[in-house]
C-alpha cells in the first residue's frame, strides 16, 4: 500500500509537467499582451522603451522556450513567481484564497452527497415509481442546468421575491460562521447540484446492477431485512463506481467556482483566476492552474486508496 | 487746519482705493469654475443634500460596487480611468474640490479643501495658496500621523507634473515650476495661463500624499495614506477595497459611517441584485431597462440622470490613410452613420448624437441638437447622399474597409459594432472586422497603427481638455494620430483666451470648423448616465463626469 501510494505520487510529477506546461504555453500564444496591459494600466507613459524595459523584466522578451526554463528553474526551487499586477509571490495569494476554494468546494461536495445518494438510492429501490420519476428528473434537470445561468437565477429570484441575497462581503469561517455560511451555502448548492445529478444517476444505476447480483438474492432469502439487504450489502459494492465519478467530478466543482465565485463574489481561487485571465497575469494563473491540477490528482489518489476500504478484495502492491 | 487735515485724509483714502484696485489680486474662494455648466437637459435637482451643520445620523457601514471589474492597483497617477481614483479618493485629500452640490449644474464652484483659501496674480500665472493647517495624514506608517505641510503638496504634484510615470503630466503643461516657500504656503507658478488648471486641481488629478510612502514601497501600487475622510484598511484584490473612518479627519464631524467597503462585483446581474436588497448602498452605470427593473421593486430608490461622455462609440480614422484623404469618403462615413439608432442600441435608448466636444460640461460648450443635424454638417443620416459622395470620390461599391474594434468588452460595444457594419455596407463598404483585446487595441490606437476603428472615445473632464487631447497634435487622446497646424494654432489661442465668453464662442466655431474641414474622428453620441441609491442613503451625490473624487461617501449617512 504505502509502496502505491509513493509510486502514484511520482507520477504526479509528470502529471503536474504537463499541465504546467500546456497551461505556460497556452497563455503565451493566445491574444493580447501582458505588457500593453500593464502599461494601459500601470503608467510609464506606454512608450516603446516603456514596453521594452517592461518586457525586459518579465522575461518577455525572450523566447518561449527560454521563458519556459527560467519559470521552471523558478518552481524547482519552490518559486511559483510574482503577480504581474501588484509584484507580490503569487504564492501567498495563493495560500490566502486557497482554504476559500476549498471550504466551497467541500461544502459542495457535502451538499452533492447529501442529496444524490437518498436520491439515487430511493430512485433504484422504487424502480419506476413516482418517486423514482422524480429523481430522474431532478438529476437530469440539475445536470443539464449550466451552472452560471443557475447561479443567476438563485442570485436574482430570492431578491425579486423575498428581498433577499447572500452577504457581499466574505467573511471567514472561523471570523463569522453565520455569515459565512449565509455566503457560501448558494455557491455550493450550485456547484453540487450538477454533481448531485450526476452522483444520483449513477448511484440509481450502480444500485440496480447490484440489487440484481446473486448475493443480493441469497441475503434476501436468508430473510434479511430489506434495509440491511441494502444498506450493508448492496450499497457498498454499488458505491465502488459512485466514488470514481465523485472523485472524476471534483475537477468539474473546482472549474465551476471559476464563475460561481465570481457571481457570488466569493473571493476565493476561482475568482483570482478570472481575473488572472483578464489581467493576463500569467504567473498567477499558472499557479493556480497548477494547484487546481495537483488537487484534482491528489483527489483522485484518495479515490483509488478508498476502493480498498469498500471492497477487501482490491489490494495494492 | 482741521479742514486741510480733512482733505488729506480723504485724498489718501481715494489713493489707497485706487491703488487697491490697481493691483489688488483677485481672491477666489470660492470661486467659478471655467467650464462648468448644466447638461442641455437639465440635472433632476438632489434629492438628498448634505448639511454642513452635520445634521447626518453616525455609524454604519456603506457599500457601494463600482461598475468597472477590476482594480488594477493603488497608484493614481499611473492610472487614468476611474476605477482607481474612485478607490483612492476615498483615502486622499486635493487643495481644492469641487462642490458637489453644484456638479453637472451652470455654475460647478470650487471651493477650498486642503487649501484654506488661494489668491491668484493679476495675470493669472502665480496661484498661491495657503493651506489649512492641523490636517494630519492617517496614523499608518510610516508617517504615522504626522502634518500635512506644502512640502508634500509641492512632491505629489511634482510626481504628478514632472515624473515620467505619471499619466497626468499634460495636466501640468502650462506649469513652470511649484514652491513651498514655508510650511503653510503653496505656490504655483504658471509658464502661460491655463483656464482649466483649478477645475482639474479639484478632480482627479491632484491627489496628495507623503513622500515617504513612495520612498518605501517605490510607488503607490500597494500603498495608501493619506489625509482623506477613509483609512485604507486592505486591498483583497478581485474582491474590494475596505476602509475605516478617519478620526482624525480635518473636516469634523466627517465621514458619518464607520466603514466604506469599495466592492469589486463583476458581474452586472448579481451588482443589481446585491443593490435590489440593500447589500450595496448606492449603484451606477445602470442601463434604462435596469433601473425600470429595479425601479418595480423597489419603487421608493432615488435616481439621478447625467450626460456622460466615457467610452463612448467614436470613428477613428487613420489620419494620411490614402482613403481618408478625401473629405467626401469621411464626410460619406458620417452620414451612413444612423446616429438615433445608435442611441437606442448603445445607449438603451437614453442618449443624444454629439460633436467634437461633448455636452456634458455644459450648453456653452457643445454645439446644440439642431445645428448638428443641420444641412451643413454631416452628422445627419443619409445613405444616399453618402452614397452619392463615395461614388464621386471615385470609392467603387463594396471596397473592403479594415475597422479595428475590441472583442472583450461590453455586449453592447458589440451590438453597436454589428450594427455600424451593417450600416457601412448599405452605402457600399464593406468592414473587414478586426477583434483585439483592450489593451492591444489602445496600444495599435497610441502608435497609429491601424486604419480604421469603431472604439469609445476616452472622455475628459473639462471641455478645453477633450478640444486639446483629442485634435492636437501629440494630444493624448488623439488616436487618430491628426496633425493639422491651422487646429493647433487655434486651440492654443482658445487655451490662452482668458475670457470665459469669448473663449466659448470660439470652441464652438472651431467645432464648426472640425464638423466641415477636419472630421478624421465621428463622435457619435453621448449617453445619459444612472446613478441610484437607496432612500435610506442621505447626503449622497455622485461624481460629475469624468471628476472621480468619489469622496462623496464622506458627507454621506445612512438613515433606516
Amino acid at each position: 500500500m504505502g509502496k502505491y501510494i509513493v509510486r502514484r505520487l511520482f507520477l504526479l510529477v509528470p502529471v503536474a509537467i504537463v499541465v504546467y506546461t500546456l497551461t505556460f504555453v497556452f497563455i503565451r500564444v493566445a491574444p493580447g499582451d501582458i505588457v500593453d496591459l500593464m502599461l494601459d494600466q500601470g503608467g510609464g507613459g506606454g512608450t516603446r522603451v516603456a514596453a521594452e524595459k517592461l518586457r525586459a523584466q518579465l522575461h518577455l522578451d525572450k523566447p518561449i522556450y527560454q521563458q519556459y526554463f527560467i519559470y521552471s528553474w523558478g518552481l524547482l526551487r519552490g518559486d511559483l513567481g510574482v503577480s504581474f499586477r501588484d509584484g507580490k509571490p503569487v504564492s501567498s495569494e495563493l495560500a490566502r484564497r486557497a482554504p476559500i476554494t476549498l471550504e466551497l468546494t467541500m461544502m459542495a461536495l457535502v451538499l452533492a452527497l447529501l442529496i444524490s445518494i437518498p436520491a439515487g438510492v430511493v430512485s433504484a429501490v422504487k424502480q419506476d415509481t413516482p418517486a423514482d420519476y422524480v429523481s430522474r428528473v431532478g438529476a437530469v434537470f440539475f445536470l443539464s442546468m449550466p451552472s452560471f445561468w443557475l447561479a443567476l437565477l438563485i442570485l436574482i429570484f430570492p431578491a425579486i421575491w423575498w428581498g433577499y441575497s447572500p452577504p457581499v462581503v466574505y467573511k471567514s469561517l472561523l471570523e463569522d460562521p453565520v455569515t459565512n455560511l449565509r455566503q457560501l451555502l448558494p455557491p455550493a448548492f450550485v456547484l453540487g447540484s450538477a454533481y448531485a445529478g450526476i452522483l444520483a444517476r449513477f448511484t440509481r444505476s450502480s444500485l440496480l446492477e447490484v440489487l440484481r447480483q446473486d448475493y443480493i438474492r441469497t441475503a434476501r432469502a436468508k430473510g434479511l431485512t430489506e434495509r440491511a439487504v441494502i444498506y450493508v450489502h448492496a450499497m457498498k459494492n454499488g458505491l465502488i463506481p459512485v466514488v470514481t465519478m465523485a472523485g472524476l467530478q471534483s475537477a468539474t466543482l473546482l472549474s465551476g467556482a471559476v464563475i460561481v465565485e465570481s457571481i457570488f463574489n466569493v473571493p476565493g481561487l476561482g475568482n483570482l483566476t478570472m481575473g488572472s485571465i483578464f489581467q493576463r497575469d500569467y504567473a498567477q494563473l499558472q499557479a493556480n492552474v497548477l494547484f487546481f491540477a495537483v488537487v484534482v490528482v491528489m483527489i483522485n489518489l484518495l479515490v483509488d486508496l478508498s476502493y480498498a476500504w469498500l471492497d477487501p478484495r482490491v489490494r495494492y502492491s | 487746519m482741521r479742514g486741510k487735515y480733512l482733505w488729506l485724509l480723504i485724498l489718501a483714502s481715494v489713493l489707497l482705493v485706487a491703488l487697491a484696485c490697481a493691483k489688488a489680486a483677485p481672491t477666489a474662494t470660492p470661486t467659478k469654475a471655467p467650464v462648468a455648466a448644466p447638461s442641455p437637459t437639465a440635472r433632476p435637482a438632489p434629492t438628498v443634500t448634505p448639511t454642513p451643520a452635520r445634521t447626518g445620523k453616525y455609524g454604519g457601514t456603506l457599500s457601494y460596487a463600482f461598475s468597472s471589474p477590476e482594480v488594477p492597483h493603488l497608484d493614481p497617477l499611473l492610472f487614468t480611468p476611474s476605477m482607481v481614483h474612485t478607490v483612492v479618493g476615498n483615502s486622499y485629500s486635493e487643495l481644492l474640490r469641487l462642490d458637489r452640490m453644484t456638479l453637472g449644474k451652470n455654475d460647478i464652484t470650487i471651493t477650498p479643501e486642503l487649501a484654506e483659501r488661494w489668491d491668484i496674480s493679476s495675470d493669472g500665472l502665480t496661484i498661491t495658496f495657503r493651506l489649512n493647517r492641523g490636517v494630519k495624514f492617517h496614523n499608518l506608517p510610516p508617517v504615522n500621523g504626522r502634518e500635512l505641510t506644502s512640502a508634500d503638496v509641492k512632491y505629489s504634484l511634482e510626481r504628478a507634473a514632472f515624473n515620467p510615470v505619471s499619466l497626468f503630466q499634460t495636466t501640468y503643461s502650462a506649469v513652470e515650476r511649484f514652491e513651498a516657500p514655508d510650511p503653510y504656503t503653496f505656490v504655483i507658478r504658471l509658464k502661460r495661463f491655463d483656464p482649466d488648471l483649478l477645475y482639474l486641481l479639484g478632480a482627479h488629478h491632484a491627489w496628495i500624499f507623503p513622500k515617504e510612502v513612495v520612498d518605501q514601497y517605490g510607488d503607490l501600487k500597494t500603498a495608501l495614506v493619506g489625509s482623506g475622510p477613509f483609512v485604507f484598511e486592505r486591498w483583497d484584490k478581485d474582491s474590494g477595497v475596505f476602509f475605516k473612518k478617519n478620526p482624525d479627519y480635518f473636516e469634523k464631524g466627517l465621514p458619518y459611517v464607520n466603514f466604506y467597503e469599495h466592492l469589486i462585483i463583476r458581474d452586472a446581474s448579481a451588482r443589481i441584485t446585491a443593490f435590489r436588497t440593500g447589500k450595496l448602498c448606492c449603484i451606477e452605470s445602470v442601463t434604462a431597462t435596469e433601473r425600470e427593473e429595479l425601479k418595480r421593486t423597489n419603487p421608493d430608490v432615488q435616481v439621478e440622470k447625467i450626460l456622460r461622455n466615457l467610452g463612448n462609440p467614436a470613428i477613428f480614422m487613420r489620419y494620411g490613410y490614402p482613403l481618408f484623404n478625401d473629405i467626401r469618403v469621411r464626410r460619406a462615413i458620417s452620414l451612413g452613420v444612423d446616429f438615433d439608432a445608435t442611441v437606442r442600441v448603445f445607449a438603451d435608448g437614453e442618449g443624444q448624437p454629439r460633436g467634437p466636444v461633448s455636452c456634458q460640461n455644459g450648453p456653452q460648450w457643445c454645439l446644440s441638437q439642431e445645428e448638428l443635424r443641420s444641412k451643413r454638417f454631416y452628422q445627419r443620416y443619409d445613405p444616399e447622399e453618402a452614397k452619392r459622395l463615395l461614388k464621386e470620390a471615385g470609392v467603387p461599391a463594396g471596397t473592403k474597409l479594415e475597422f479595428v474594434t475590441a472583442g472583450d468588452r461590453p455586449r453592447r460595444m458589440m451590438a453597436h459594432m454589428d450594427l455600424f457594419t451593417e450600416q457601412m455596407k448599405a452605402i457600399g463598404l464593406d468592414l473587414d472586422r478586426k477583434s483585439l483585446d483592450y489593451a492591444a487595441m489602445r496600444r495599435k490606437q497610441d502608435a497609429g497603427d491601424y486604419t480604421a476603428m469603431l472604439w469609445g472615445a476616452d472622455g475628459q473632464a473639462t471641455a478645453l481638455a477633450h478640444l486639446t487631447q483629442n485634435y492636437m497634435t501629440g494630444g493624448s487622446k488623439n488616436g487618430m494620430q491628426l496633425s493639422d497646424p491651422k487646429l493647433d494654432e487655434w486651440i492654443k489661442r482658445i487655451s490662452s483666451t482668458v475670457d470665459e465668453a469669448k473663449r466659448a464662442q470660439e470652441m464652438l466655431e472651431i467645432q464648426r470648423y472640425i464638423l466641415e474641414n477636419v472630421l478624421w474622428k465621428v463622435d457619435l453620441i453621448d449617453e445619459y448616465y444612472n446613478a441610484m441609491w437607496h432612500p435610506w442613503v442621505k447626503g449622497w451625490l455622485m461624481d460629475a463626469p469624468l471628476v472621480n473624487t468619489n469622496n462623496g461617501f464622506a458627507q454621506a449617512w445612512i438613515d433606516r
